[in-house]
């Protein structure tokens, strides 16, 4: 009999240990505990190439479509400068020519836009996943852009500031999509101001990624 | 007998310490997940939106003779997380620019020749495919969504190029069309959230054609489909 009280105390004792993970689990659970899911940022890629197709539709005269290239220094997670230029491919309206004829006016001092080449100061704190239609994850970011930008038209080259936003999806670690709004400030004469709305949508490539202990 | 009881007693103690490890080794994509870095975490969303109500301001930039500022307000149902039906109705407060202003005056050009819209509405459908839970400067959360818009117009417009009919210009009218966009979302609370539009009308009345481009900044206050 002392045998069997000695195996059953030890089936107790077994059974007892057997699932202390899953009692665990309910009493937390039970308790209405919170769940945090922490993830590490993607390793800094220092090097970033874009590619950009974009519009420049607020000129009355001319509508453009641009090819845009850029090359960003990212410094870290946070902080990136970018070194772009843009050329664009004009579609006049019709209008310059109907004021000529009808009024005998030359309406823009400056003419169409050519190009612009631009150097730009990034800030990137909005950094996240996105849910495509619920049903894929893919992380991203959201950044501001402003700097200085110097405009080419058919008649001035006139020196102005660039501004906006733009969303950033990646696809994999080296590549990724980007949709840029910005508004392209000219000063022709420092009297009136002339803004260009820009719209581009472009995919990027990021290299010379750094070491782990370079992560913020 | 005696060792039938012990195996009788000792056989479910064995069973019961089975059930962990051995539950683990049966499906090798959950023992690779374990032995993984990344943790895949699938989360509710925290924003649901269902009967949306919002105001907004706004530009027509486009034109060389007017630029228009909007004054609108809207309601969306969202049926789903990614589909919603929209109405806005716009009114219009336009600026003239200073080549209207050169023409008008200099070349005695009546005010009746420069096509103007004076309001318009919308409706359509909203397709968020982008719902987003983004870190703030690795210190707070944000939560936003990016969106499509596919709407049909019907804009009240005065004015336009002179003709046989009306050489002094065009009354008003009626013009129709439709106005393709995309838009922005953050969210400020669970029912307050703010919105960027971006949309590009195709408008025709009266043989001509408009294409004002519409930027708006509207505040909304939603309902919730899951409270």
């Amino acid at each position: 009999m002392t045998t069997t009280r000695r195996v059953l105390t030890l089936t107790c004792a077994l059974a007892l240990l057997a699932s202390p993970a899953d009692a665990a689990k309910g009493g937390i659970s039970d308790q209405g505990g919170e769940l945090y899911s922490i993830e590490k940022r993607d390793l800094v890629g220092s090097h970033e190439l874009m590619l950009a197709l974009g519009a420049m539709p607020m000129d009355a005269f001319f509508k453009g479509m641009t090819l845009q290239g850029s090359y960003t220094y990212h410094f870290t997670h946070l902080y990136a400068v970018e070194f772009a230029g843009l050329y664009s491919f004009n579609f006049a309206t019709g209008l310059e020519q109907e004021l000529k004829e009808r009024f005998d006016v030359q309406p823009t001092k400056t003419g169409e836009l050519l190009s612009i080449i631009n150097v730009n100061f990034v800030l990137k704190p909005l950094y996240g996943k996105f849910a495509v239609i619920n049903d894929k994850i893919f992380t991203g970011e959201m950044y501001f852009v402003a700097g200085y930008a110097h405009g080419f038209f058919s008649a001035a080259k006139p020196a102005g500031i660039d501004f906006g936003v733009g969303l950033r999806m990646f696809i994999n670690k080296y590549f990724s999509l980007r949709l840029d709004i910005r508004d392209y400030m000219f000063l022709p004469e420092f009297k009136s101001v002339s803004n260009n709305l820009f719209i581009s949508f472009g995919l990027g490539l990021t290299f010379g990624f750094g070491e782990e202990e370079k992560e913020d | 007998m005696r060792m039938r009881v012990l195996a009788g007693l000792l056989l479910p103690a064995l069973l019961l310490l089975l059930p962990g490890p051995a539950f683990s080794a049966k499906k090798k994509g959950e023992q690779e997940l374990e032995e993984s870095d990344k943790l895949p975490a699938v989360q509710n969303r925290k924003y649901r939106l269902e009967h949306e109500f919002n105001a907004a301001i706004g530009v027509l930039p486009v034109d060389a003779f007017v630029k228009g500022v909007t004054f609108s307000g809207g309601y969306a149902w969202h049926i789903t997380d990614t589909w919603a039906v929209e109405g806005r109705g716009y009114y219009l407060r336009n600026v003239k620019t200073s080549l209207r202003d050169k023409l008008e005056n200099n070349f005695g050009e009546p005010p009746q020749k420069f096509a103007e819209i004076t309001w318009y509405t919308e409706a359509g459908v909203v397709f968020t495919p982008l719902y987003g839970k983004l870190s703030f400067f690795n210190r707070t959360l944000a939560y936003g969504e990016f969106f499509v818009t596919l709407n049909a117009v019907v804009a009240r417009m005065n004015g336009g190029k002179a003709t046989d009919e009306e050489p002094q210009g065009k009354s008003a009218r009626m013009g129709f069309g439709g106005a393709p966009g995309f838009g922005i979302r953050g969210y400020i609370t669970e029912h307050l959230s703010v919105r960027f539009d971006l949309k590009s009308m195709l408008l025709y009345s009266a043989g001509e054609g408009h294409y004002p481009l519409s930027l708006m900044l509207a505040f909304s206050y939603s309902t919730r489909s899951d409270l």
